[in-house]
């Protein structure tokens, strides 16, 4: 326990620097503002924001990216409010009451409820994440080649599973975000793969450009012409967001659940928040003693996904920061830069830097606080957000994209690399392949080759070796559960909808 | 309704191409190796290997069932997709400024909104902000506007 404090003191010391505080208020500062406007991403804002960070301190940098990142979050809700349009995947949910509350003229009301919702979920996920890495770091202790290899299958292999009726194709994506990581020098021999003779491809392709390519510049393509909101923005008082004694009553339990199903599905390698929103909104619809006032504008089915996705923003970091396995796409992304910048992630981070593991964790107290103040009394500059119209969005974004991938290596190679990636995430796109696991696989790859030789050389050529190890056959056992439960639920999807396809008709 | 289901067969298709290149890549541009001791070649032709399969498996189901038609929405893709390209056409020989204009004036093209002296109005927005935070903030050895006689 001492040691505890003795991290949280450490922590908050890195985390109040004056340079970091100012990171983190412009990261959840951005974080909001893209997360209240549809057509933009956390993701993609992230990555756009890499080439600045290496004018920064390693963990100025990260505390910046996370900021950004749990900071979408809190604005999501807000155009799932008043539009009816998900600012963020994972506030598609809180739209399903989040709308009716605003047409009831209790938008107010709601945006309040999210953000105290939010702020609840977020803490109870850092205090998770605060007392559960130094356990998990003792575990990965144990942790060898074997172990690292299997835990990385098992996250590519939720990650791909958890879109049904989608897994192949999210395996396909994985295997070719793999090859894509490989592309370079090979570290052992000093062969050049998939190079074909070009000198800037030696070292390799970067996340940057994957990221900038695969998803700012296909988000662009595909909103255009799609997400002209123009606002119809109505006022919001303060006095407006007051909740009735009736609504503090019915909120408190369902945050509190709804914060520890997040929590547990954002620590989970794979799942993600989104997905964790649907499980809280169902739940708290289950145990309603009145279900039907559901997706009518009851204020348990707007707090519930909130708390939720919020808790496993924070919670994700923890396979990330311990054990240097990405969970989401996000978490890949933060890796990928963490790497970049010369962190080596994995669980002697918290030993080996530890001002910089308990300063980031630390900064989302910091952080949080933050955006519980932008959210509160300052919500109506962000629904003013909402009026800003596309066409005049979207050339910016090009040239952050443009300008940002250029400064990288100052290689107009790059920046035609953007280009044929925007292309093929559109044709991706098209062709209904999901892009996440695409990113997942190319930051865990080359880590995945390097543990797979090793394993191999210390086994002499013996696959016995993945279940032989105890840890090792538990995650893999956990990936044939998890595929085999893909591969049935994705049969009962198609079958429900062959026999209700006729009806519709 | 298509009689196949061809955005599967096409995506499938692809698959097995790219997993078929990738493992004909590895195993005769690089060393393969043993398993007790890989060469640089083995991973990634089983990665390939891997590859071709998950196609088939997309790919033959796709051939005995009806697809929805998908549309494809050529105007935003070409326009943006042409706004990169001019930028990195551009940035070497004129300067962030003049590509940064260059871009945009072509990227509003993918939208019919904006009129012509709107567009060169928020091309020059853009281009002061680059300038200003490329330039004046971070600094980049790359000058803001690029005088092509020097």
């Amino acid at each position: 326990m001492e040691g505890l404090l003795d991290n949280v003191g450490l922590g908050l010391a890195t985390a109040v620097q004056p340079v970091n505080l100012l990171y983190c208020f412009f990261g959840v500062l951005l974080g909001t503002a893209i997360g209240v406007m549809p057509g933009i991403g956390a993701l993609a804002t992230m990555s756009l924001l890499i080439p600045f960070t290496f004018y920064l301190d390693p963990a100025t940098a990260l505390v910046m990216l996370a900021g950004i990142y749990y900071g979408s979050s809190y604005g999501g809700s807000t155009a799932s409010i008043l539009l009816n349009l998900p600012g963020q995947p994972n506030s598609a949910v809180t739209c399903l009451d989040g709308y009716p509350m605003g047409q009831q003229g209790r938008a107010g009301v709601a945006l309040f409820g999210t953000a105290i919702a939010s702020f609840i979920g977020g803490s109870i996920g850092i205090i998770l994440l605060m007392i559960l890495s130094p356990v998990l770091v003792s575990v990965a202790g144990q942790f060898r080649q074997p172990e690292y290899f299997s835990l990385a299958v098992m996250a590519l292999v939720v990650a791909s599973a958890i879109t049904p009726g989608r897994l192949v194709k999210g395996l396909a994506m994985v295997v070719v975000g793999i090859i894509l990581g490989l592309v370079g020098t090979d570290l052992y021999t000093g062969a050049q793969r998939f190079t074909f003779g070009s000198i800037a491809l030696m070292d390799g392709v970067t996340v940057a450009t994957i990221a900038m390519g695969l998803f700012g510049v296909t988000e662009v393509i595909t909103s255009i012409g799609k997400t002209d909101v123009n606002a119809m923005y109505r006022k919001i008082r303060f006095r407006s967001m007051i909740p009735t004694r009736d609504d503090v009553r019915r909120s408190w339990a369902p945050i509190l659940r709804a914060s520890g199903i997040g929590a547990f599905f954002g620590a989970l390698p794979g799942s993600g928040s989104t997905i964790s929103t649907f499980i809280a909104y169902a739940i708290e619809k289950r145990v309603s003693k009145e279900p039907w006032r559901f997706g009518k504008g009851a204020i348990e089915g707007v707090v519930a996904p909130e708390a939720a996705n919020n808790a496993g923003d924070q919670t994700a970091f923890l396979p990330t920061l311990a054990l240097g396995i990405p969970g989401t796409v996000n978490m890949a992304l933060i890796l990928g830069v963490m790497i970049m910048h010369g962190v080596q992630p994995g669980p002697r981070l918290m030993a080996e830097q530890p001002a910089l593991f308990w300063g980031l964790i630390m900064s989302f107290w910091v952080g949080n606080l933050m955006l519980l103040i932008l959210n509160i009394p300052l919500i109506g500059i962000w629904v003013r957000i909402l009026a800003v119209p596309y066409h005049l969005l979207y050339p910016a974004i090009l040239m952050f994209v443009c300008v940002g991938v250029f400064t990288d290596r100052y290689a107009p190679f790059d920046v035609f690399t953007v280009l044929v990636l925007g292309a093929v995430g559109y044709a991706m796109r098209l062709l209904d392949f999901p892009v996440a696991p695409l990113l997942l696989g190319f930051v865990l790859g080359p880590m995945m080759e390097e543990h797979f030789r090793r394993a191999m050389i210390i086994s002499r050529g013996s696959f016995s070796i993945f279940v032989e190890r105890p840890l090792s056959a538990a995650f893999l056992g956990l990936t044939v559960l998890m595929l085999a439960w893909a591969i049935w639920s994705g049969k009962r999807a198609a079958r429900r909808s062959a026999v209700e396809a006729p009806i519709a008709e | 309704m298509h009689d196949r289901d061809y955005r599967d067969v096409v995506g499938g298709g692809v698959l097995i191409f790219g997993g078929a290149f990738v493992a004909l890549y590895s195993t005769t541009q690089l060393e393969v190796g043993s398993l007790s001791r890989m060469g640089p070649g083995l991973f990634p032709a089983a990665l390939g290997a891997l590859l071709c399969i998950f196609g088939a498996i997309v790919t033959v189901p796709a051939l005995f069932r009806e697809g929805a038609p998908f549309p494809i929405e050529l105007r935003p893709l070409l326009f943006v997709l042409a706004s990169i390209l001019v930028f990195g056409l551009t940035i070497r020989r004129l300067g962030v400024a003049p590509a940064v204009v260059l871009m945009t004036l072509v990227a509003t093209l993918a939208e019919r909104r904006m009129s012509w002296p709107g567009a060169l109005l928020l091309a020059a927005g853009l281009a002061g902000i680059a300038v200003l935070v490329f330039n004046v903030g971070l600094d980049i050895p790359v000058e803001a506007v690029r005088l092509p006689w020097r």
